[in-house]
Order: C-alpha cells, then sequence, then structure tokens
C-alpha cells in the first residue's frame, strides 16, 4: 500500500474530536465523557478528544446557542481544517430543547454553523452519541473523498 | 536582560481541556505566582429564572431539572418542596422516603464524577477512568429505577412520578454492596497514594474562619471543619434516618476530598436505611391547578452544597418570581480568595476543588 | 412562608455589619419588582435559623454594596446589577453588567422597569 492510500485509509479510522459546550445543562457533556471511560470507550473507534481545534475532524457540540457563545463556536468551528464534521448533541443542541424560550438562547446551533449528524435524547444516550460519531465519520470520509476529486480537477 | 518578574496576564478557558464545562479565568500572574484573578461568564447563561413567565408551575418542574444535569434530582426535589409548602400539601410518606433514595444516589454518582475530573486535572488519568467506571453501576441504577441516566426527572409537584417495588429494591441493594467494595478501594488509594498527596494537601487552603465568612456551601464548607449540613434540617424523610454531617479540619483541596469520598459512603448508607424503612403508600397527591399567594423559601442540600430557592406567586398557574442560588455561585467567593498566591499550575486543581458547576452558576 | 422586615435604604451597611458581628453567615440576596419598585430581600442565616430583612428601590437609586463586609455578596450583587440594572455603590470588583450577559445580549433582561440603555444599541439578530 501506497502511503497516499494509507492515509486515505486511516483517516477515517482516526477522527480527532473536539468536544464544546455550547449553553448546555452538563448532562449530555457528561455523556460524552462518559463515552471515552471504559464501559464505553471511543477510543476503540479511533477517536481521541482533544483540546485543540486545529487538531480536530469532528466538532461535537452540546447545549444550545447563546448570545455570548455564538461567536466562540464560530471561531472554534472556522479554525477547524477541512474536511470538518460537527455533531449536534442533544435535543438542545438541535433546536434548543426546553430552553428555547429563554430570552438568552438563539435556538439550534444549525442556526450558527453548519450541522451534519444530530443526536437526539436528553440527554443522548452514549450507545447514541457513539452511533451519532460512527455515522460522522463517514461523512467525513465522503467529504474526504470529494476534497480529492476536487483538487484532481483542478490539478 | 529582561527582568523576569513582570506581572503578565493568562486567560484560562473558556474551551480548557480539563473542564467539561467553559469557565473563563483572568489570571494576572507574577513568575509562576497568582497575584490576580478575575473570572467571567456567561457562556452558559440562558435566562431560566424568567421562564416562569411561560411555563406554569407543573411543568417549571422540568425546566427547574435542566439548570443542571449533575444535580437534577435535587433541584427538582427543591423546587417541588417549595411549591408544596406554597400550597400547603403533604406529600405521602413514600414519596419522600424515594426522593432520598434518588437524592443520595445522585449524589454517589456526581461524587464520583468529581473525584475523576480532579484525577484529571492533577494527570492522574487512569484514576479518571476508574472512577468513571465505578460510576457506571451507579447510572446503572438510576436507568433502571428511574428510566434516564442523567436527568431522571422523577419529582413532580406532590410527590414522585415513579415507584421502586421491593424485588427492585433488593437488587440495588445488591448493586450498591458491589460499589461500597470498589469505593473501599478508591477510599484505599485516596489515603495512601503519594500523587494525590502531594497535588492536594496544602493546597487551596481555607480556615474555618474564613470559609463561614465567605459563605462557602457544602464539601467546601465541610471540609474546613464547620458541620453545616442542610439535610439536618430534616426535609423529606431525613428527619426518621440517622447520620451526622462529615466535616474534616484541614481545609484543603485533600480534606475535601476526604470529605467527598466519606460522604459516598454515608450516602449508600442512607440509601439502605431509607429503603428498610420504605413505608406503603401513595406515590404523590393531586394538587389544584391554581396557587396561592405568598413567598417561600426552600433549602435543599445538593452534592455541591446548598441549594437555595426562593418562589413567589400572587396566584394563578404562573409563578412571578423564581430565584435560584445555586452551591457553586456561592463557593465563588472561596474560590476568588484562593486563588491569588497559589502557583499557576495549581490552577487547575484549585478550580475543581469547589466542585463548580458552571450551568448551575449561570442558569 | 417567610417574613422579613422592612429597612431604609441607608440602614442596610448598618444592619449587614450587625449580622456580621453576630456570627452570621451571608446566604443570599433576591430581587425582585413590586409596584413598580425594586424589592431586594437580604437574607442571613445561623445555625439553620434564616434571617431576612429587605429594602425598597426606586429606580434613580443606588444601592449601598455590602461586599465590603460579606465578600460573598460580590456576585451576587454583580448579578443584581445585571439583571434589573440597579446600580450599587462600593462594588469591590465591578463586572460592569458583563459578569453573566454578553456584548450583544438583552439590557436587564429581567426587568420590566428600565433603568439602563445600552448605547451602542446593536441587538441579537
Ligand atoms: S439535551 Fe437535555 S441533557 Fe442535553 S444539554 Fe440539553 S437539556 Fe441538557
Amino acid at each position: 500500500m501506497g502511503l497516499k492510500e494509507f492515509i486515505e485509509k486511516s483517516f477515517k479510522k482516526s477522527p480527532w474530536v473536539l468536544h464544546y459546550n455550547c449553553s448546555s445543562c452538563n448532562g449530555c457533556d457528561i455523556e460524552i465523557l462518559a463515552c471515552m471511560t471504559p464501559l464505553y470507550d471511543m477510543e476503540r473507534f479511533g477517536m481521541v478528544n482533544v483540546g485543540n481545534p486545529k487538531h480536530a475532524d469532528i466538532l461535537v457540540v452540546t447545549g444550545t446557542v447563546n448570545t455570548r457563545n455564538k461567536e466562540i463556536l464560530k471561531n472554534i468551528y472556522d479554525q477547524m481544517p477541512d474536511p470538518k464534521v460537527v455533531v449536534a448533541v442533544g435535543v438542545c443542541a438541535a433546536t434548543g430543547g426546553v430552553f428555547r424560550e429563554a430570552y438568552n438562547v438563539i435556538g439550534g446551533i444549525d442556526k450558527v454553523i453548519p450541522v451534519d449528524v444530530y443526536v437526539p435524547g436528553c440527554p443522548a444516550k452514549p450507545e447514541a452519541i457513539i452511533d451519532g460519531l460512527y455515522k460522522a465519520t463517514e461523512i467525513l470520509k465522503e467529504k474526504y473523498e470529494k476534497m480529492g476529486k476536487a483538487e484532481e480537477v483542478l490539478k | 536582560m529582561i527582568r523576569m518578574s513582570e506581572k503578565s496576564t493568562i486567560p484560562f478557558g473558556p474551551q480548557h481541556p480539563v473542564l467539561p464545562e467553559p469557565i473563563h479565568l483572568k489570571l494576572v500572574v507574577e513568575d509562576e505566582k497568582v497575584v490576580e484573578a478575575y473570572p467571567a461568564f456567561g457562556f452558559v447563561h440562558r435566562g431560566l429564572e424568567l421562564l416562569v413567565k411561560k411555563k406554569d408551575f407543573n411543568q417549571m418542574v422540568y425546566v427547574v431539572d435542566h439548570i443542571c444535569g449533575i444535580c437534577s434530582a435535587m433541584h427538582g426535589q427543591s423546587y417541588c418542596q417549595a411549591v408544596e409548602e406554597l400550597i400547603g400539601v403533604e406529600v405521602p410518606e413514600r414519596a419522600k422516603y424515594l426522593r432520598v433514595i434518588w437524592a443520595e444516589i445522585h449524589r454517589i454518582h456526581s461524587h464520583l464524577l468529581w473525584f475523576g475530573l480532579l484525577a484529571d486535572a492533577f494527570g492522574f488519568e487512569n484514576l479518571f477512568m476508574l472512577s468513571w467506571r465505578i460510576r457506571e453501576k451507579i447510572m446503572d441504577i438510576l436507568e433502571a429505577t428511574a428510566g434516564n441516566r442523567v436527568i431522571i426527572s422523577v419529582n413532580i409537584v406532590g410527590g414522585v412520578r415513579r415507584d421502586i417495588d421491593n424485588e427492585q429494591a433488593k437488587w440495588v441493594l445488591n448493586e450498591l454492596k458491589e460499589v461500597e467494595e470498589s469505593l473501599k478501594e478508591l477510599d484505599k488509594i485516596v489515603r495512601n497514594n503519594y500523587t494525590i498527596k502531594q497535588r492536594t494537601v496544602g493546597v487551596g487552603v481555607l480556615s474555618k474562619d474564613e470559609a463561614y465568612k465567605l459563605g462557602a456551601v457544602g464539601p467546601t464548607l465541610r471540609g474546613s471543619g464547620v458541620p453545616i449540613d442542610m439535610r439536618t434540617t430534616g426535609y423529606a424523610a431525613y428527619k426518621d434516618l440517622d447520620f451526622e454531617p462529615i466535616v474534616e479540619k484541614d481545609g484543603d483541596t485533600y480534606a475535601r476530598t476526604i470529605v467527598r469520598v466519606k460522604e459516598m459512603f454515608q450516602s449508600i448508607d442512607l440509601v439502605r436505611q431509607a429503603i428498610s424503612k420504605l413505608p406503603e403508600g401513595e406515590l404523590n397527591v393531586k394538587v389544584k391547578p391554581n396557587l396561592p399567594a405568598g413567598e417561600v423559601i426552600s433549602r435543599v442540600e445538593q452534592p455541591r452544597g446548598e441549594v437555595f430557592y426562593y418562589i413567589k406567586s400572587t396566584g394563578g398557574k404562573y409563578l412571578d418570581r423564581l430565584r435560584v442560588r445555586t452551591p457553586t455561585f456561592a463557593n465563588l467567593a472561596s474560590l476568588l480568595h484562593m486563588l491569588p498566591g497559589s502557583s499557576l499550575a495549581d490552577v487547575p486543581v484549585l478550580v475543581l476543588t469547589i466542585d463548580p458547576c458552571i450551568s448551575c452558576t449561570e442558569r | 412562608m417567610i417574613t422579613t422586615k422592612e429597612i431604609k435604604l441607608e440602614e442596610i451597611e448598618k444592619e449587614a455589619k450587625y449580622y456580621y458581628e453576630n456570627g452570621y453567615r451571608f446566604v443570599t440576596e433576591t430581587c425582585l419588582e413590586e409596584e413598580g419598585k425594586f424589592k431586594i430581600i437580604y437574607t442571613f442565616e445561623k445555625d439553620y435559623q434564616m434571617d431576612s430583612f429587605h429594602v425598597f428601590v426606586s429606580p434613580q437609586e443606588e444601592v449601598p454594596s455590602i461586599s465590603k463586609i460579606y465578600f460573598a455578596a460580590l456576585p451576587v450583587e454583580n448579578e443584581i446589577h445585571e439583571m434589573f440594572g440597579i446600580k450599587f455603590k462600593n462594588l469591590v470588583l465591578d463586572f460592569q453588567g458583563l459578569l453573566f450577559l454578553g456584548e450583544y445580549a438583552p439590557i436587564s433582561p429581567q426587568a420590566s422597569i428600565e433603568i439602563m440603555r445600552r448605547d451602542k444599541g446593536d441587538k441579537n439578530e
């Protein structure tokens, strides 16, 4: 296997995940943390939790967007290199959930950044989160292939 | 030559790998010493207190449950107790005991979670994984008895909405026995491990007097030797159960860790007592759809300390004002007091020593 | 049910000192609106017994801060300033109304009585 194919193959198998907590209630965050711990262990899919947006391939967002973290979320998203996938965990991140009518809440995160995978639940179960992340890796692969084609066309 | 002891400002957070939640601290440091610290919040502020104008008092239970995912059962409990006192209904005895059981199971889960995060904060990842593995057993108990893992929403105004039957109670006791065994191991580690002591003994010291005057609550206060525990006021079924507030004298992070570890054993004991005394009877009583006018304060001991609920109603379906003073909000003053003078490397440990819950604080 | 005694605005500091010297712990301050005025309830505690007093504040008045006496009152008073727009005198640390709310958040969102207006005037969305 050449180096190029090797990189292509391993790309999908080891996405790095960045978790950002918008204004969530913690319920979903601790479930995401629980995914990393021995019982659920998302590292078996090669997913590693990182703290730096420039290292990350998948952005996992929990909670609704409020007026203050709107900018930060956008910032983090912009800093991530292409291809990137966004996973919205919990009903909060999808629509605003229980907080929808509160004055400081703008709504689901899709009002600010494009979302690829929605994971429902309040809080979403670890199984559902892992499933969502797995879907995200497939989308990541698709995006990666598309990007490769675009590069070939440009050549 | 450049003089090295100039002051510089270092931002800590909001997106920090140690913390699951966004907290932002501006630290003014001189060499490696923190001289001043200014917190900045607002990344989680949603404005839940004002939702009382849009949701009626029954629906509000679910909103206060979502103030914080970690101690959600206790938020619901204190809100329900406040409304029940306002209406003047007496909750069935069985519901009171069930509330205690769920609250105490929640406390164990919260303390284990905190313990893991603390271990992670000082770079002991193995211990983080260990304590979260023990925690999964507790989550199983919650899921089996209440139907959800984290936010269980068992409380409603007038009682609880789910029951634990005898069979299940037996199973819970069995599981708790296993949890207790693992906790004993954890206790041994905490008492003997060099790394833990190295990073926590003497860090973030609050004297008895300081803690009291700064208005600290919960383990932060009890770790400094002040025996204040809201459960001794005997709300729900605590008046019939036998326990003493747990205190430690030293007032540092290690003492607080010990308090929390001991509280987990205490919680297991309380669940056992409550299950053995569980009376027969109804789960909830019906309440009238309209509230009388009045003001009520209700206080409940959460894993992080005392929570304060103030409600005011002028009649009708909607409350007039709801105010929540959460434990972390009360402990902020202690944190601001501890940070100056510490070394930069200790900041994550210091932030975690009060067991911060930002989404509580900001609501 | 709770009962609180009413005191005047100027007496707040004196009253808080009294509680401080008698070994009370600061619990919290609660702000609400009543008949076109703000009402702030101060709550203290000793041996599980809560004790409260309240003041009425009209929109133009400044409230003397008790954060010099009880440091724990600092976040609470900043929050009240932010949510209701009430001004506090002599705060130990003033967040200028940016403790919880961002630049683009609604201004004094929990008050229906308007005190503050932000000059920039830009609102969210
Ligand atoms: S979806 Fe539910 S559990 Fe998750 S952050 Fe929102 S309110 Fe909390």
